[in-house]
């Protein structure tokens, strides 16, 4: 398979789990598809030799995190605000009042909750994506998940 | 509510396919081959505006020939050029390759993965101000502050993998945990972790879930690891980045007020009998590197040696710890019918005790 035959592959397969992360970690259309993109082109510039699929995509999500944090350091684009985010990614109205509480977050918290709760990873596995101690993994995730019941207003997680 | 409804609302995020074709498009433009024809084609270029200033001077026949000859020593560069030249991005924060190992058996069930003694994060409700009770056979201990929380986490966190906990049904016995770590919110215990003498362990998570796991080399209180060492480390009194060099036994001027019987003997019998306070002891014990090592007693002949004994009482009964002139510590954990034993690196527990008995 060429290289571009790679990546297509890629994006079909971890394209839509990248978009979502960028997407709750930027809250801007426009700087995730950067973020996705650029983490394609590393995909298909730098990536090494997988020894398997969790690891490719644990790969992955550590260059898309990053790139999110490069360009939340040196944004020029604002956060879009929460209605105007959901009105771009269409997503089901009943989702409507969970998204606006996760994307009400601080950032630091919007990834540890959307790794764990949604992609599944553990604790360790994510302080090592995100390069920070499971100790502060965990806290960020009962921290995270205290604000979460409160914005939500609900009973949660 | 539904549980999963974060999940299942992140999920339905869905990149749009003009982006997913826009980044096909964009990573074909970068593609190796294609990004170093790009460059040698603009190279070339550069290099015939150079040689047009020279044709003023040569002939053109000349000039043909240093581009020709130019051209193939940039072709050969080229393909000498180390792939990452081409490389236009810089390298990431943190290098992904170092996460292999971790990512190979990534649980989906994220419900399971937190449900376990290793996903309590005490410290951050001792953050917040929500009290963290630490209960010892029903006797209540000061609340724990957020740095002995987070020791405390770590040590949930290292003993989950350490001591492989499984699911129980049920215990035989009925006997009350052995000790208690509670988070009490609004008045109402919201989080609990209660571990039993024979390594039971009882949890109740902030999200509802409860649950009874026991360590999965138990036998009753022939083997109970998890307690012994939790209890150690409490019973130190200070849990502190310097708690590996506490006796593993405990810290003795914390466990008693009232001095200990000390017995000292020879290779006959006992030579000696008195008291020595539990400073002069927890002094002597306090400072070594105490790794568990293999028992060494039979290397020497008994003539040699002299022990001291103490013993202590615990929460479950008595313990003894002895120490000899070789420096050499055996911890008789009587409750559990377990021997640890310590190979200390001088002998100044030994003649510490011996000058104060």
């Amino acid at each position: 398979m060429n290289d571009t035959g790679r990546v297509s592959r890629a994006v079909g397969i971890y394209g839509d789990m990248l978009y979502r992360i960028s997407i709750v970690l930027l809250k801007n259309h426009a700087d995730s598809e950067d973020a996705v993109q650029e983490t394609f082109i590393k995909y298909m510039l730098k990536s090494p030799d997988f020894s398997s699929k969790n690891h490719e995509k644990a790969w992955l999500i550590t260059v898309c995190t990053n790139n999110c944090r490069d360009i939340l350091r040196k944004r020029s684009r604002t956060a879009e605000d929460s209605e105007e985010i959901l009105r771009n990614i269409a997503v089901d109205e009943k989702s409507h009042d969970i998204l606006e509480a996760l994307f009400a977050l601080p950032d630091k918290f919007r990834i540890v909750m959307t790794l764990h709760y949604v992609e599944g990873y553990k604790v360790n596995e994510i302080a090592k994506i995100i390069g920070k101690t499971s100790s502060a993994v965990k806290m960020r995730l009962s921290k995270g998940r205290t604000l979460l019941r409160e914005l939500y207003g609900k009973e949660y997680l | 509510m539904d549980k999963n409804k974060l999940e299942k609302a992140v999920k339905g995020i869905k990149m749009p396919e003009e982006t997913a074709k826009k980044i096909i498009s964009k990573c074909r433009e970068y593609e190796p081959s294609a990004a170093a024809d790009e460059e040698y084609s603009q190279q070339v270029s550069g290099v015939e505006m150079a040689e047009n200033r020279r044709i003023f001077r040569f002939s053109a026949a000349a000039a043909a020939l240093a581009l020709v000859a130019g051209g193939i020593a940039l072709t050969a560069h080229l393909a000498r050029r180390p792939q990452s030249d081409r490389n236009y991005l810089t390298a990431v924060e943190v290098e992904p390759t170092e996460i292999q190992q971790s990512t190979q058996s990534i649980d989906s069930s994220a419900a399971t993965s937190e449900n376990t003694i290793s996903f309590f994060s005490f410290e951050s409700l001792a953050q917040e101000g929500i009290p963290v009770r630490y209960t010892l056979s029903d006797k209540p201990m000061p609340d724990l502050t957020p740095e002995k929380c987070r020791l405390l986490d770590e040590y949930f966190n290292s003993a989950a993998e350490a001591y492989e906990l499984v699911p129980a049904e049920s215990r035989s016995s009925s006997s009350e945990p052995a000790m208690k770590f509670e988070a009490v919110r609004n008045g109402d215990i919201s989080c609990y972790i209660y571990i039993y003498a024979d390594d039971f362990v009882y949890i109740m998570h902030e999200n509802g879930y409860s649950g009874l796991y026991r360590y999965k080399g138990t036998d009753g209180y022939m083997n109970s690891p998890l307690r012994t060492r939790i209890e150690t480390t409490f019973r130190n009194g200070n849990i502190t980045d310097d708690a590996a060099f506490y006796p593993p036994f405990g810290n003795f001027s914390k466990m008693s007020s009232e001095p200990y019987q000390v017995t000292v003997f020879d290779g006959e019998g006992v030579i000696h009998s008195g008291e020595v306070s539990g400073e002069v002891l927890h002094h002597a014990f306090y400072g070594y590197n105490w790794t568990e090592c293999e028992d060494v007693m039979t290397k020497t002949e008994p003539s040699e040696i002299n022990i001291i004994r103490i013993e202590f009482q615990t929460i479950d009964g008595y313990e003894t710890v002895t120490v000899d002139n070789n420096g050499y510590v055996t911890w008789y954990i009587n409750s559990s019918d377990t021997v640890r034993n310590y190979q200390l690196d001088d002998t100044r527990a030994f003649d510490m005790i011996i000058g104060n008995v």
